[in-house]
């Protein structure tokens, strides 16, 4: 008897240090991180997330300037690459040997635009329910399919028609479009775009999508 | 008083084996001190002036009851003996009735038995408890070695690596068969890398899992960054060396499931756990131990001389390699060693660690502090330790208790030195390529700058960066443990580890980008903590014949990560270094912090079963809960089931006095890994790489989302089975055991690379598979035991084969970089060991009057010839190949140890056979990032390929264009070595020399990584600067040292 009474008082002291706890306390902490839910709450937030679209579009970061410019200086005999760390990127270009290994060109010309794409299905497909007014989320709709379109276009002058990512939920493996299906794509987004971006000037922040732009690229992917 | 111990055994025949152990240690001890009075003289009789005593007498043992021959009867603090003969009788004459006399044999429990009155002593061995009744610290428990079904090697002070000790790896480097520790860089406070049994993973971690004294710790880098501007290092200074290794008692290493399942989803890189010394009773012992020493640079790289480097430059500049503006005009004031100008010749190195010991038989107490300093290779590098321990151990029938606590403070001086090239490259990438023609001062004072390579001085980046650190670290455990019943009990464990750390980094105006921003100046702050708590049921009974041992309970565990960082350039001074932002321009301030959490909870169960002292079965099942798996799957489920046979226990077996245990073991098991970093599985978002974009002529800031969100995220699954024998022979003079194991790592966390079109480069799912198999060996012996002379070895050899199985339908993936090479330099293929090397097959080299038009690249005589794999006449990333891997096929230790007398030589040696490392500084020779006039390695160089010396071995070093074939079968080298890696003598001061206070003495002298023979053409083959264990590129690696230590152990 006294045994089982020395077992029941050791359970029960066993069992507060245990303290058994339900899984909610695994739900994982987010302190730094935003996540979807609280960051289009606000107008900076959404804003955040557009400029992030215009960084991947401008190609500038670090070394992505040059490696953008890179291949057409150098296959045009406008420049010439000898030394140094642009030569571990440029010299397969200027021999025009196209082989995949070995420059991180391919990286800027490539990743960047559909990493811009990326953002701008993002701020699509989200902006419906964000907490700002009207006139901004009808602003930021049209610069994110000015710079999707762009982003397009410019992947089209360095590889022709690629696969026409037109969603977040869409299936991993996409085949390349077909380049009738790619232009009029490009083409409707920046007519649609067109009237609800500022006028020139008028642009809240310069550097920022404004009317002129899609008339630029218009032309030449038609 | 004698007591008669050969009847107490017999009474407790009944009881079970552990605490017959104890007990006969508290046995012995009671009765060692009944017979060492304070005073010696006045004995029982009497007498005050000692005469020669006849002594004779016989020693049995229960496995030889009619006599035990050759054991050795010795006359305590003096060097009178004998040995007992074949009928185990003997006969000696000693000086006093005080005297004692010592019966010791290989195998068996020394016994000491005062003479006193007596002329005729028998004696009865027992066997030696060490061996066979060895208590080995197993998860959340204990066993004996006898009842151990798992895969576990021991090792305790005998066996460490006599070594500088500045962390615990160095003291197991080598000695346990299948587990491999790596050295990253020869840093004072180095980083040193262990993979247990291989790797199985591809993203998730591969260290094992490190458990102090209960509480399992985390053991990741808190501040690996540089600075701005500064070269990156992907082998950061070890995290553990806050914990002295003077304060470790033993180390236990779990290698199979049946082991390391309790532990769950952490427990698949397998789990070293670590039990910190405590006090031992008695009076107030006091220990000193130190050694003072130095290190010299193990291997220097073979640079050109001036004389052959100027002639080499120019006759390269005059065939086309540069421009004659280049050429090297001559030799100022003879020229530059820049490799002697940035090492110490001798760097010195101090230890110093004062222990205090008491208690009584209930409670014993140790407090230790230490100091341990190093000054790094490299001038200014440095690393000092200041550390204190508190250790109480309180043990009676009905309530355990116990506290370990440690705190330490480390500070660390560095020199910018890592993977990076030009401007932002380390002290030793500018000492091997500067210009060996250049003095290393001007007229002025100022440094000379080199006017044809973009990088800086190398004295000047040593004196111009101010690199510094510190560490603070707390680690404490507490448990409590009330006995209910003698057979059940209730333990509850609490422990805390709490670390904080700061790193400033200053560039200021004396190199030249410090210069060109006015000083740069970086400044880390971080704090990792994390508590434990936990609480288990313990229950042992012996019911006959069956022995039964139940343990449940439930752990959780809470970390909490915070990090802070700022940089600025453009200071006023540069007197006030990073210590005041304030004087910063403000427009160049960028701020930046972080806070993570994740908690873990956990359910365990295990159950041991013994039957008949001869059958032998372990089964265990961890339930674990993680916040960082997807909410599908935040529980995972880890059982094991190992079983063991004593085949020596059988009726069937012949009773032999060979064999005094043969255990035939097996397991299987799962266990899991969950090192894949904290919220993984949802979508969050992040300052993308391009941070800041500017609008209207501002930065703004840009946020881009990090993943695509995985619900289903788990961790991996790795199932392990494993097979074993256990050994031990004549009486413990030959002991080992041979184990062959598979593990399977299913569901692998991998980043698997999906369409870049996606915008992500990757996706983190559970999927393919890898398979990490071998065999492993451990052999002790003790092949000679003689009175004043003997000796004893210790071997241990395994191998190691690894396979990638699956990746979920994707064919290859292409991974690992570093920036001298061009493009990915390995490739994880099924079939293949994880990250082999992926380059080019050099045939030899392009010869005058070779047929040039079979292949569309450009090249010349003298160019390297690759094989065209797929023969379409052009060489580029088709006609890769897989050229080696990372993977030792076979790895051996072996030592051994002399002793005569009271002089003791330690001889170790250990190699690595069959793996291949890429040879970063060759690569970067043959492929300057830094143009023509960097230094080159003398042999390769002086050899190369010229019109006049058409060898096929080496090229002429002109065609830089071939850099897209930088990885190839030339610069993948062969990484297998043999090293002499400890010889150490010691003299130990015998008893009778021994006066006053001192209770022992010690001195000793020892020299480490004295010697090493390999072909690897670099600073030491065994040194990876990678940062891993099994993924190796050698780039401006910190050199390893050769050391030489004289020590002295004292005891008061």
């Amino acid at each position: 008897m006294k045994s089982t009474k020395y077992i029941i008082r050791s359970l029960l002291l066993l069992s507060t240090f245990l303290f058994v706890r339900c899984e909610s306390v695994l739900e994982p902490e987010i302190f730094s991180e935003t996540a979807p839910d609280n960051l289009f709450n606000s107008l900076e937030g959404v804003e955040s997330v557009l400029y992030g679209a215009y960084a991947n579009a401008a190609e500038m970061g670090g070394n992505d300037c040059a490696q953008q410019i890179s291949a057409s200086e150098i296959m045009t005999d406008v420049g010439f690459v000898t030394a140094g760390a642009i030569a571990n990127w440029a010299t397969n270009f200027q021999d025009f040997i196209l082989d995949g290994v070995g420059s991180s060109m391919y990286s800027v010309f490539w990743n960047d635009p559909y990493q811009a794409i990326r953002n701008a299905h993002i701020l699509l497909e989200n902006i419906e329910e964000a907490n700002i007014s009207e006139e901004s989320k009808s602003l930021i709709r049209a610069e994110a399919r000015f710079i999707r379109a762009l982003s397009y276009y410019k992947l089209y002058i360095r590889f022709g028609p690629v696969p026409l990512r037109t969603s977040s939920t869409q299936e991993l493996e996409i085949p390349r479009a077909g380049e009738q299906e790619y232009i009029s794509f490009i083409e409707t987004e920046l007519l649609e775009a067109m009237p609800n971006l500022p006028g020139p000037g008028a642009d809240k922040q310069w550097g920022r999508a404004h009317k002129a732009q899609p008339w630029d690229c218009l032309p030449k992917s038609t | 008083m004698k007591l008669d111990i050969t009847k107490n055994i017999g009474r407790l025949k009944g009881c079970m084996p552990a605490f017959q152990a104890i007990v006969l240690q508290l046995l012995m001890v009671t009765s060692l001190t009944a017979f060492h009075g304070p005073t010696g003289i006045a004995g029982d009789n009497g007498l005050l002036f000692p005469e020669a005593i006849t002594v004779t007498g016989k020693v049995t043992s229960e496995d030889s009851p009619e006599g035990l021959p050759g054991v050795n009867v010795t006359v305590k603090g003096t060097s009178l003996g004998t040995v007992t003969d074949i009928n185990g009788t003997f006969s000696i004459e000693v000086p006093s009735e005080e005297s004692v006399l010592v019966f010791s044999f290989i195998g068996y429990e020394r016994q000491e038995v005062r003479v006193g009155n007596q002329t005729v002593i028998n004696v009865g061995l027992l066997p030696d408890a060490r061996t066979l009744d060895e208590v080995v610290v197993i998860g959340y428990g204990t066993q004996t070695k006898r009842d151990l079904t798992g895969s576990v090697s021991k090792l305790t002070d005998e066996n460490f690596n006599q070594s500088v000790n500045t962390s615990i790896e160095q003291l197991i480097e080598g000695k346990a068969a299948g587990v491999q520790v790596v050295q990253n860089s020869g840093e004072p406070g180095g980083g040193m890398s262990i993979d247990i049994r291989g790797v199985g993973s591809i993203n998730a971690g591969s260290a094992p899992l490190y458990v102090v004294d209960g509480l399992p710790i985390e053991n990741s880098v808190l501040i690996g960054g540089t600075g701005n501007q500064v070269a990156p290092t992907r082998s950061p200074r070890n995290p553990i060396s806050f914990l002295n290794p003077a304060d470790i008692a033993s180390i236990e290493i779990l290698k199979d499931a049946s082991a390391t399942a309790i532990y769950g989803a952490r427990g698949a890189n397998g789990v070293i756990l670590i039990t910190t010394k405590s006090g031992a009773s008695g009076q107030l012992k006091i220990d000193y131990n130190g050694h003072v020493g130095f290190n010299t640079v193990h291997n220097r790289l073979g640079l050109l001389q001036p004389q052959d480097y100027m002639e080499g430059i120019n006759s390269l500049i005059e065939a086309g390699g540069g421009d004659p503006t280049e050429r090297v005009t001559g030799i100022q004031a003879g020229g530059t060693d820049w490799q002697e100008v940035i090492y110490r010749d001798q760097a010195l190195l101090q230890k110093h660690n004062l222990s205090f010991s008491w208690g009584n038989n209930q409670t014993t107490y140790l407090v230790a502090v230490n100091n341990t300093r190093e000054e790094g290779l490299v001038e200014k590098t440095s690393f000092n330790r200041f550390g204190g321990r508190f250790n109480l151990n309180h043990s009676t029938d009905r309530f355990n208790f116990g506290i370990s606590a440690t705190s330490s403070y480390i500070r660390d001086i560095f020199v910018p030195n890592g993977f990076d090239v030009n401007l932002r490259g380390g002290a030793i990438n500018a000492a091997k390529l500067y210009d060996p023609t250049l003095g290393i001062r001007d007229e002025n004072g100022d440094y000379i700058i080199t006017e044809f390579m973009d990088i800086d001085n190398p004295l000047a980046i040593i004196t111009g960066n101010h690199m510094e650190g510190n560490r603070y670290r707390y680690l404490g455990t507490v448990f409590a443990e009330y006995f209910v019943l003698p057979s059940l009990s209730v333990k509850v464990r609490a422990g805390g580890d709490a670390n904080n750390e700061d790193k400033t980094i200053y560039k200021d105006r004396t190199t030249i980008i410090g210069n060109s921003l006015g000083g740069v100046a970086t400044a880390y702050n971080g704090a990792q903590t994390n508590y434990l708590v936990e609480g288990t049921l313990n229950f042992f009974e012996n019911f006959g014949d069956h022995d039964v041992g139940i343990l449940a309970g439930a752990t959780t565990q809470k970390f909490m990560t915070r990090f802070s960082e700022q940089q600025a350039n453009n200071f006023t001074t540069d007197a006030t270094l990073a210590n005041n932002f304030g004087l910063a321009d403000r427009s160049t301030l960028i701020n930046n912090s972080f806070k993570e959490t994740n908690t873990l909870l956990s359910y365990l169960g295990r159950v041991n079963y013994k039957y008949r002292d001869k059958y032998l079965l372990t089964a265990s099942y961890r339930i674990d809960g993680s916040s960082r798996f997807g909410e599908g799957n935040r529980f995972g489920f880890f059982p094991s089931f190992s079983l063991g046979w004593l085949i020596d226990q059988e009726s069937f077996f012949p009773s032999t006095d060979v064999i005094d245990m043969l255990k035939l073991r097996g397991s299987w098991g799962q266990t899991g890994n969950q090192e894949i970093g904290n919220n993984n599985a949802i979508v969050t978002f992040a300052s993308g790489s391009r941070t800041s974009y500017v609008l209207d002529d501002q930065f703004v800031t840009s946020l881009n989302p990090t993943r695509i969100a995985n619900p289903d995220l788990q961790w991996e699954t790795t199932e392990q089975i494993d097979i074993g024998i256990d050994f031990s022979l004549y009486a413990g003079r030959i002991s080992g055991s041979i184990d062959w194991y598979q593990k399977k790592t299913t569901d692998m966390l991998l980043n698997l690379p999906i369409p870049r079109s996606s915008g992500y480069s990757s996706r983190l799912v559970n999927i393919g598979s890898m398979e990490n198999s071998g065999f492993e060996f451990a052999l002790t012996t003790y092949n000679v035991t003689g009175r004043d002379f003997s000796w004893s070895s210790d071997l241990n050899f395994y191998t190691l084969k690894n396979e990638v199985t699956e990746l979920g339908g994707i064919p290859r993936i292409l991974t690992g970089s570093f920036s001298a090479a061009a493009g990915n330099i390995s490739i994880i293929e099924p079939g293949q060991p994880l990250r082999s090397f992926y380059g080019h097959e050099v045939v030899g080299i392009w010869q005058e009057g070779d047929d040039f038009s079979s292949i569309t690249n450009n090249v010349s005589p003298g160019d390297f010839k690759f094989r065209d794999v797929n023969g379409d006449g052009t060489i580029d990333g088709d006609d890769r190949v897989i050229l080696g891997n990372s993977f030792p096929d076979f790895t051996w230790g072996f030592g051994n140890t002399f002793k005569f007398k009271n002089l003791s030589l330690y001889v170790f040696f250990r190699g690595v056979e069959g793996v291949s490392m890429i040879n970063g500084n060759l690569l970067e020779q043959y492929f300057p990032r830094s143009g023509v006039r960097i230094n080159r390695f003398a042999e390769p160089f002086l050899n190369r390929w010229t019109p006049s010396n058409p060898t096929n071995a080496e090229p002429s070093y002109l065609n830089v264009d071939q850099h897209s074939q930088g990885v190839n079968s030339r610069t993948v080298s062969d990484a297998s070595f043999i090293k002499l890696q400890t010889v150490r003598l010691s003299y130990t001061v015998p008893a009778r020399l021994i006066q006053g206070a001192f209770r022992s003495i010690e001195v000793y002298a020892t020299g480490i990584n004295l010697l090493t023979f390999s072909d690897y053409e670099g600073h030491d083959p065994a040194l990876n600067p990678n940062g891993s264990a099994n993924f190796r590129i050698d780039w401006n690696g910190y050199p390893s040292a050769t050391s030489f230590l004289f020590g002295l152990n004292l005891g008061f």
